[in-house]
């Protein structure tokens, strides 16, 4: 029980981290695969059941853009931050940033 | 590999139809990297017994379609209070009907000799409809209505007035 209230708690915490991340890794064009390799290699680790619809949720509110491409004879689709994006993630920096300072006061 | 289209077509019967086609061929793109890179780390091929974990580890094909779909409800956590405070009003009418019943059929043989469980029957079958209606009514709204509802400007002076006998609980400084 002490188990499901950690990990409701952690994937909360996580869900808006790994938006961030997403966003600010696709300042460089890149499709999911090498995306979530990228992102494990820095040790933020994210599994494809969570990143692919999380992609699929920033694109349809505009903050990506996607397109197929044949990279290696094999078709990818590859992402990248748009201009509405960047303003997007700025702001969220900005606000992890004021919170991360506060909370570094308060615990 | 027939597994994986197995896997892949479970999946596939849940998504969203527009999308279908291109969530499943990222999908696919990225199990096939997964795969090939675990074969170049293994300097094999993987076995079957390797394949299954590997898709037990991504998971049940419906919650794995499930987070591709938006959020829905029939009735949702705004509107289930009041649906359940109206379905519990429908109770307090059927419940007395129904304890009526029961007496009408154990006390009364006149009663018991006319077939009281044709009542019986017709008081289920009214039960059913109401529930039925109340919650197409709220579907109803859940659909169309909450989200122009919930936009609207709430007025504290509408709030209803305290109830007679209750005194107030909210003091400030004087």
């Amino acid at each position: 029980m002490n188990d499901g209230v950690f990990e409701q708690h952690r994937l909360e915490l996580r869900c808006g981290c790994l938006t961030m991340a997403a966003l600010g890794q696709l300042r460089t064009e890149q499709y999911g695969y090498a995306l979530r390799q990228k992102l494990a290699g820095l040790g933020l680790a994210i599994d494809e059941g969570t990143l692919y619809p999380l992609l699929r949720r920033l694109e349809s509110q505009g903050l990506l853009v996607s397109e197929w491409r044949e990279e290696d004879k094999r078709k990818k689709r590859f992402y990248r931050l748009s201009p509405e994006g960047r303003k997007i993630l700025k702001q969220l920096l900005a606000e992890w940033e004021s919170i991360n300072k506060a909370l570094n006061q308060i615990l | 590999m027939e597994l994986i289209d197995r896997y892949l077509q479970a999946i596939r019967f849940w998504l969203p139809k527009k999308q279908r086609n291109d969530i499943l061929a990222e999908l696919s793109e990225d199990l096939r990297s997964q795969i090939e890179d675990k074969e170049t780390e293994l300097g094999r091929k993987m076995n079957d017994g390797e394949l299954e974990a590997l898709l037990k580890q991504i998971g049940d094909p419906l919650l794995v379609a499930e987070r591709y779909l938006p959020q829905q409800h029939v009735v949702g956590p705004v509107l289930f209070p009041i649906y359940c405070l109206v379905l519990k009003m429908f109770a307090l009418v059927f419940i007395p009907w129904l304890l009526l019943w029961l007496g009408y059929t154990v006390f009364s043989p006149a009663y018991r000799a006319q077939d009281p469980f044709h009542q019986l029957a017709a008081l289920w079958t009214a039960v059913l409809s109401w529930f039925f209606f109340v919650t197409v009514g709220f579907a109803f709204v859940e659909r169309f209505l909450l989200k122009s509802w919930m936009h609207k400007d709430w007025d504290p002076r509408k709030l209803p007035p305290i109830k007679a006998g209750h005194a107030s609980q909210f003091t400030t400084r004087p």
